[in-house]
């Protein structure tokens, strides 16, 4: 597989890193070392705060981690003499149990609730640490809080343990994001809804960023109270978290770069305003406004996007509409030479054709019902392993509900569902993908952002190994994790014949195109029984044609098909047997001659005669 | 006993501007879904046109609300236009930034213009005691009760039989089917943002005279604006009504009984509990959980 | 890594270069000009005071009174012979925003001595930047005993010129109860380190002369619904209220005092509480009967450190346009201003910050505040006038001893 660092830009972050490095000792002047520490600071709370980007949260509860590690390594230090690095790690793990607390209950909430929650958790532990005066002495604050070890003289030391913190934070960062969990971050962001049908579970991910994210700013609260060496609620203040977003969101959110970026601006920016006196935070108002009319990506894109047309001007070469990738994104597959790694000849699955009479599905008593409305009742029906069921019926007949309740995007009132002997009722979407059940959906659903290669690398990622452990350090089965997505997206898309659209956004492909690119997604996942949410929709005949030729093959690799269409010529010629519901309820079930004729089925579709 | 019923009047009093907050807010998240940040700076504009207008200037009283109304409104209605607009399909942090960056302006211009001294407005009517039975009550506070639930209550028969209203409630269902019928989502857009901003000016200008003007007032104000739209349903008017209310009332018994300090917290308690425990709020209809 | 990529992170070098460079590049702050007829080069010192913010309105106060100052100071021959020129940068009364600006002033602009920071976490916080390089900080406002506890970083090179919260208690304590009767008290304070403290001595104070504390209420700055506390305070049979706060949030209180037509005497305290401060913001009437416990009566001059200097400040304040309700802080910032030019030529005119530190234990300086001499707490702290003063009919009268009380 490619290695995401060239040797150039390898050399390149050497470079920095040495300039970093030597910094104490080239400059003289105190100021900048004081600022490039608070700067370190910031680069490792917009850099957490960022990992919720990540996954597509936006919070506002950063200071709560941050100050709790803050007090925690104070009050450690100051009233129970632990030594620096116990508090140390104390501040960290206390932060990271708050934020599993606060994220169980708050992460199944969507965007703009969620946003006002942490909100109010933050403003609550500021109170806390501002009323509970026997503990952290209140506004009175905690003096005396001592360095982090008696040779800790100067800014010097304290420049170089930020350092550490920083280059240790951003390679763990660097890493995780070219791993299975950095691309199964990616899918939940692009698409929450798609990535659980492939088996990845919003929530655990985003857990899983709270608790890293709250570690790191733990860590960063503790550093910072022993380096101001006086603490008070002010650091929960409100703006504090302001700062944080604004860094992440105006220098790049969901970049590795861009909250770097961020912070060093950011922090420097206000110094540089202290010119204007009076008017340095209207200024800086107008700043954030303008910035979001005008650069909403943030600053690190705008500079990727400025760059890329000045090497256009300048070189008269076009660039396909690759996306603007932050440093060293997760791999798009390419060599640092260019080539793309072998695609191998011979299909490959990991299912073999199965015995037609074994049951794979079984329906029973299925009853969906929303308020008054009976969207599906007492439906039974089996799904037959290696058969092509198809589900029709008039519009608002169930077909879609059902779907739902099967891959339990949507709920069940009543009845249950069975996959290979085992309940499916209450597991979650993400569970049933990862039992082999795969699914399209009726309104276009890809991940929207990305190329039509990457839509296909994500969606391998329930088949890859999820360890944090495993992940962070390039073990031999992160690696072979990455190697197979590759492989297998690359596959996809000569049998799919979307190789000349790879590197194009999803969301730039024509519309059969992207009907095209959701199926493969589903296939992606190696599902053993797929559930086709009206695929001809919108597509010309000749579409339709090549769509019946796929569901063909890919019943003959050995997967189960369950379709539900509109389209009868394709329901009549590709399936094997055939459902048919009317207002929730099922009305005819048998192979396609017998529905064709069958007298209820005719009138559901054409109303009664008389 | 009868402190109870005085902290419930008190209470009662300070919930009605929280409810003429909410209200303006839950209108602006609903049909826009903005999380406005700036919602407590028009407030404080709201109470800086009053000051200016009608102590430096002596206008009426009465007249200064409508002034401030009509100027922080078209303000409102100015900021959709250019800010909001452009950006309006972009992700939801970046509107919420933009309105952040638009309440530090604000709260800052507000400093260099009208000077930190906080600022008194003087007495329209009366801040004096009146007893009603064993209940202290003021004139000023009952004009300021009295104003609030009246244009609550024209608020609510502007958005139930003017047209705009019945337009800006097309668009808080659902905004495509309401293009598709015609409605321009640009006025409303403009209409519900302008109004919003008018109804926390006139909460602004209302307390002024009880308490004073100063450029950072704003602030706390908008976190329980938030409060108020969150605990009463998002997009429920009688919810924020109802919200606003239970809000002062249980500050002001908080304050009361348990602890001043943790008075604030009131507000970010319920807002975490609703959330928690019923996402919909009391009287709203969205689900807004992760399936 | 594509040729895109690489223009970019180049030109993002680039800008960040840029950046680092205006940062060093020239001084980043205004200066107010108080030099000019004088010859020789000016003495810079530093001063961080909250310009915006919350309290900006306080940190505005204080600097105009500074600005007089200096401008006397240069009036009457500058320092040395050389003119003094205050470099004020904003702290917000935020501790890291002050602690940074400590910085700045020390390593860029490279002052000899600091004026600072008004709050009392602010202070906390520039401290181990002062203790770090060595440099003297001058303290102005801030009442934390913490500032004045030896072992606090920063210790060896403060000098406040401001009270402690329990020296105002201890100079009340012969009026509270037995002159002003004061038996069940409620306590109505700001919830920060200046209101709690003031809270917790105050009530140890009363409690020694025999009194009763009923109620302790602390309320955030921000908070402007007190009918709650006010509620309480009616219903536990408080006879008197002790409130520590600004005069704006007094104003406030009072009015709702007013509104619920309580009785109870009030006694402000804090150094933050001028009265005609109140009055504007609240009204006459309101305010008539209250007690109120000041450093400075700046319409009293006879109770100043130097009466002659305290009737010529009050008139060049109005002259300067001034607003009125500022004399109740400015004062801190003339007497400060004072304080460094004394100890600069006590230190034989040299800005060496070592030897600066131990001239400011020399200082004597008859103030508005009263005799500034840092011979409390090892040379740390100075002891000012503390009064107790009674509005009568839009007056100010002192009621506790005239000359002032005699310090314990």
């Amino acid at each position: 597989m490619a290695e995401p660092l060239t040797r150039t830009s390898r050399y390149l972050l050497a470079g920095l890193l040495a300039i970093a490095v030597l910094l104490p000792y080239t400059v003289s002047d105190q100021f900048i070392i004081r600022l490039a520490i608070q700067s370190g600071i910031f680069i490792l709370l917009a850099s957490a705060h960022n990992i919720l980007m990540k996954v597509g949260l936006l919070s506002l509860g950063p200071v709560a981690f941050y100050g709790l590690g803050a007090y925690v390594s104070a009050i450690l230090t100051t009233r129970y003499d632990v030594p620096f690095p116990v508090a140390f790690l104390a501040a960290g793990l206390a932060a990271t149990a708050a934020g599993w607390i606060i994220g169980r209950l708050t992460l199944r909430l969507r965007a703009a609730y969620f946003v006002l929650v942490t909100l109010g958790f933050a403003e609550c532990f500021r109170l806390v640490a501002l009323n509970w005066i026997d503990m952290t002495n209140g506004p009175m604050g905690i003096t005396a809080v001592p360095p982090p070890a008696r040779w800790f003289v100067g800014y010097v030391p304290y420049f170089y343990f930020i350092l550490m913190l920083v280059v240790l934070t951003m390679f763990g960062l660097y890493r995780m994001e070219h791993s299975t969990i950095g691309r199964a971050m990616q899918a939940i962001r692009q698409n929450e809804l798609l990535a659980g049908s492939v088996g990845i579970s919003g929530f655990r991910y985003m857990l899983l960023a709270a608790l890293i994210a709250s570690f790191i700013m733990g860590l960063a609260g503790s550093f910072y109270a022993h380096f101001f060496q006086f603490l008070g609620p002010e650091i929960l203040a409100f703006d504090l978290t302001i700062a944080i977003v604004v860094m992440v969101v105006a220098g790049g959110r969901a970049t590795l770069i861009g909250p770097v970026l961020g912070a060093i601006v950011f922090t420097v920016l206000p110094e540089v305003l202290r010119v204007v006196q009076v008017w340095r935070m209207a200024i800086f108002g107008l700043l954030l406004m303008l910035m979001m009319l005008f650069m909403p990506d943030g600053i690190w894109p705008a500079l990727q996007r400025l760059a890329q047309r000045c090497f256009e001007r300048v070189t008269g070469r076009r660039t396909p509409a690759v996306v603007p990738s932050s440093f060293g994104s997760p791999s798009e597959g390419f060599a640092a030479d260019g080539s793309r790694p072998p695609v191998p000849t011979r299909v490959e699955h990991g299912v073999a054709p199965t015995d037609r009479s074994q049951t794979l599905l079984t329906v029973e008593r299925l009853c969906v019902h929303f308020g008054g409305v009976q969207a599906v009742h007492m439906v039974d029906f089996d799904v037959k392993a290696g058969e092509i069921l198809s589900i029709i019926g008039p519009n608002g007949a169930g077909k879609t509900t059902i779907l739902n309740a099967i891959t339990r995007v949507g709920p069940i009132t009543d009845g249950e569902i069975s996959h290979q002997d085992a309940l499916l009722n209450d597991l979650r979407s993400y569970e049933v993908a990862r039992r082999g059940i795969g699914r399209t959906f009726q309104h276009t659903s890809l991940f929207p952002d990305v190329s039509t290669r990457q839509n296909l690398v994500l969606a391998h990622n329930g088949l890859e190994p999820e360890s944090l452990l495993l992940n962070l350090f390039r073990t031999d089965a992160s690696v072979q994790a990455a190697q197979d997505a590759e492989v297998a997206a690359d596959r996809i898309l000569e049998r799919t014949r979307l190789l000349p659209y790879g590197a194009s956004l999803a969301r730039s492909l024509p519309y059969g195109h992207q009907r095209v690119l959701e199926l493969g997604i589903a296939l992606a996942a190696r599902p053993s029984l797929l559930l086709l949410d009206e695929p001809a929709a919108g597509l010309n005949p000749v579409e339709v044609s090549d769509l019946m030729a796929t569901i063909q093959r890919i019943r003959h690799e050995g997967v189960t098909v369950v379709l539900v269409e509109h389209d009868m010529k394709l329901v009549m010629s590709v399936s094997d047997r055939i459902v048919v519901l009317d207002h929730g309820r099922k009305i005819a079930e048998g192979r396609p001659e017998e529905v064709r004729t069958n007298q209820r089925v005719v009138e559901a579709y054409l109303g009664k005669r008389g | 006993m009868v402190e109870f019923v005085q902290h419930l009047l008190n209470g009662f009093l300070i919930g009605g501007i929280y409810a003429l907050m909410g209200i303006g807010l839950t209108l602006i998240f609903g049909v826009m879904n903005v999380v406005n940040f700036a919602h407590g700076q028009f407030y404080m504009l709201g109470a800086f046109v009053v000051y200016t207008v009608f102590t430096l200037a002596g206008v009426p009283y009465v007249l200064a609300l409508v002034v401030a109304a009509m100027a922080v409104g078209l303000l409102g209605v100015i900021t959709e236009r250019l800010l909001l607009r452009p950006i309006r399909d972009q992700p939801p942090d970046v509107p919420m930034l933009a309105t952040i960056g638009l309440s530090i302006f604000l709260a800052n211009m507000a400093l260099i213009i009208w000077d930190p001294t906080p600022k008194d407005t003087g007495l329209p009517f009366p801040l004096v005691g009146v007893k009603v039975g064993p209940l202290t009550l003021t004139p000023m506070r009952l004009f300021v009760l009295v104003a609030a639930f009246a244009i609550i209550a024209g608020s609510h028969l502007f958005l139930q039989r003017s047209r705009m209203g019945k337009a800006i409630r097309a668009t808080f269902q659902d905004r495509e089917a309401a293009a598709l019928m015609g409605v321009d989502v640009n006025v409303v857009n403009m209409v519900t943002f302008g109004w919003g901003a008018a109804m926390a000016a006139l909460a602004g200008g209302l307390l002024a005279p009880i308490f004073q003007v100063f450029p950072t007032m704003g602030a706390i104000v908008t976190a329980k604006s938030f409060a108020v739209v969150i605990v009463g349903g998002l997009g429920s008017f009688p919810g924020a009504i109802l919200a606003g209310l239970l809000l002062g009332i249980a500050e002001s018994l908080g304050a009361g009984y348990v602890s001043s300090g943790y008075r604030d917290a009131i507000a970010f308690i319920l807002i975490i509990v609703v959330l928690v425990v019923r996402p919909t709020g009391l009287l709203g209809h969205e689900t807004h959980k992760l399936a | 890594m594509t040729q895109p990529q690489k223009l970019a992170r180049g030109l993002s070098a680039v800008v960040l270069a840029a950046l680092m460079a205006a940062c060093t590049g020239s001084p980043t702050v205004d200066r107010t000009g108080a030099s000019g007829a004088l010859g020789g080069d000016p003495i810079l010192f530093g001063v961080i005071a909250p310009l915006t913010g919350p309290v900006a309105d306080a940190g505005a106060y204080v600097v105009s009174g500074l600005t007089i100052g200096v401008g006397k100071i240069n009036a009457q021959g500058g320092v040395c012979g050389r003119p003094l020129e205050p470099i004020i940068l904003d702290g917000m009364n935020d501790p890291q925003e002050s602690a940074n600006a400590a910085e700045n002033l020390i390593t860029r602009e490279r002052v000899p001595i600091i004026m600072g920071a008004w709050g009392s976490s602010s202070t906390l916080a520039v401290m181990p930047v002062v203790a770090r390089h060595g440099i003297p900080l001058v303290v102005e406002t801030s009442s934390s005993d913490k500032i004045t506890t030896p072992g606090t970083p920063g210790f060896d090179w403060v000098h406040r010129i401001s009270p402690t919260s329990a020296m105002e208690a201890e100079a009340m304590k012969p009026y509270l109860v037995d002159e002003l009767g004061m038996q069940r008290v409620a306590i109505l304070s700001v919830n920060n380190d200046w209101g709690r403290g003031a809270g917790t001595t105050f009530r140890r104070v009363i409690e020694e002369q025999g009194g009763q504390i009923v109620r302790e209420d602390y309320i955030d700055q921000t908070v402007t619904d007190v009918l709650p506390q006010l509620t309480q305070i009616n219903s536990s049979g408080a006879d008197a209220i002790v409130m520590t706060t600004g005069a704006a949030q007094i104003a406030t209180i009072l009015k709702q005092y007013t509104e619920l037509g309580m009785d109870q005497l009030i006694l402000t305290t804090g150094g933050s509480n001028y009265p005609v401060a109140i009055m504007q913001l609240a009204s006459p009437e309101m305010v008539n009967g209250t007690y109120h416990v000041m450093f400075y009566v700046p319409t009293e001059h006879a109770l100043a450190g130097d009466p002659a200097m305290s009737e010529w400040y009050y008139d060049t304040y109005a002259e300067n346009g001034y607003p009125e309700v500022g004399l109740g802080e400015s004062y801190r910032g003339f007497d400060a201003a004072h304080v460094i030019a004394q100890a600069i030529e006590l230190n034989d005119c040299s800005l060496d910050p070592e030897s600066l530190n131990q001239a400011l234990t020399r200082v004597e300086f008859a103030g508005l505040s009263g005799l500034v001499r840092f011979s409390e707490a090892h040379g740390h702290q100075s002891r000012p006038n503390v009064y107790l003063v009674r509005v009568d009919n839009g007056e100010l009268e002192a009621v506790s001893a005239d000359p002032p009380v005699e310090q314990p």
